[in-house]
């Protein structure tokens, strides 16, 4: 309480010299923080640099003396491996593939060729049975009895 | 054609004069994106492998290097890639309880442990920067920083122009400045 109230020059004196010693820790802290902040950029603006660096620091290396040996081996087996195969393995995919195609062909031919042939015969059993649905119509019975009972005449 | 001497056929020969003469830019090619040099050299191999298969597919309307180069750039993208997704399943293996052994990239030897430690993890940094940017930028980017390689190179290996090659560049610094800087900033 005391510390509150303390009134007059001496009061007021004591307020502006704390205010003026907060405003100057304010400040302090502040410039501390900013000078904190710009060495922090400072610091990150190093450390990208020296990162991006590495790039360019990186050595020239030398290819291992066995590379170029290595590379030959394995094309060498690549190609033995091909070589390997007799000459009918080699082609034999290939004349399986053409074989595979010519048979799927011919039996597709035959296919359709049989079901033509049965659509034929249809056709013409539906004709026959047309035609003698048509004739044995009631329309023509007087016809057929009349050239029956001529014959049974005869 | 067969060689009395090595039994090898004349286009075999050929083929390994290819290899002896670009053996080094392709291998320090693949160093650039791979940043391990074990892993360069197997991927060079592959990189040979690959061209020795292809030869027939060579049209021959570019140079038979930059046509290497290119093959290079393609199987050091095609391996982050796939590194980039083994790291994601050993993450995936981390959070169910199964540790995978972190992968060591080699690094020139320091003086101190502390040193090698924080190159170890700016390098790691790095990596992870890379990984994000996108393949033109980063391949543009990563082989501007060869010493073989000028812009016009570049430009033929990518098949696009100088303009492209230098916008690329330009826009590959610059994210990854971005990236690191926020890396660096939020420690």
């Amino acid at each position: 309480m005391k510390n509150i109230t303390v009134t007059g020059n001496a009061g007021l004196q004591h307020r502006n010299a704390s205010d003026r010693n907060g405003w100057r820790h304010i400040d302090e802290t502040a410039t501390k923080m900013t000078a904190m902040k710009q060495h922090n950029r400072d610091s990150a603006e190093q450390d990208v640099r020296t990162t991006l660096g590495l790039l360019d620091s990186l050595d020239h290396i030398e290819p291992h003396h066995l590379f170029r040996a290595r590379v030959m081996k394995r094309i060498d087996e690549e190609n033995s491996s091909l070589h390997r195969l007799p000459f009918n393995a080699r082609h034999g995919v290939k004349m399986a593939l053409m074989a595979l195609l010519l048979a799927v062909n011919a039996g597709s031919a035959f296919l359709v060729m049989q079901s033509a042939g049965e659509n034929r015969a249809v056709d013409k059993d539906e004709v026959i049975a047309s035609l003698s649905s048509e004739y044995s119509s009631p329309a023509l019975s007087y016809y057929i009895d009349r050239g029956n009972e001529e014959l049974a005449s005869e | 054609m067969t060689s009395p001497t090595s039994g090898r056929t004349s286009l075999e020969e050929t083929f390994s004069d290819l290899v002896a003469e670009h053996q080094s830019m392709v291998i320090n090619t693949c160093y650039r994106f791979v940043l391990n040099k074990e892993d360069a050299e197997d991927i060079a191999q592959e990189v040979f492998i690959e061209a020795y298969r292809s030869l027939e597919n060579f049209r021959g309307d570019a140079k038979i290097s930059t046509w290497l180069y290119r093959i290079a750039v393609t199987k050091s993208l095609d391996f982050l890639r796939r590194k980039k997704r083994k790291k994601r399943f050993s993450s995936l293996k981390r959070v169910i309880g199964r540790n995978d052994p972190i992968q060591e990239i080699s690094l020139p030897d320091h003086d101190t442990p502390d040193e090698t430690m924080l190159e170890q993890e700016r390098l790691t940094v790095l990596e992870n920067a890379l990984e994000n940017l996108p393949d033109n930028q980063k391949t543009a980017f990563l082989l501007s920083k060869y010493d073989g390689y000028g812009n016009q190179e570049i430009a033929e290996i990518m098949a696009t122009t100088v303009p492209a090659v230098e916008s690329l560049i330009h826009r590959a610094k610059k994210n990854l400045q971005k990236k690191l800087e926020k890396h660096y900033r939020n420690r």
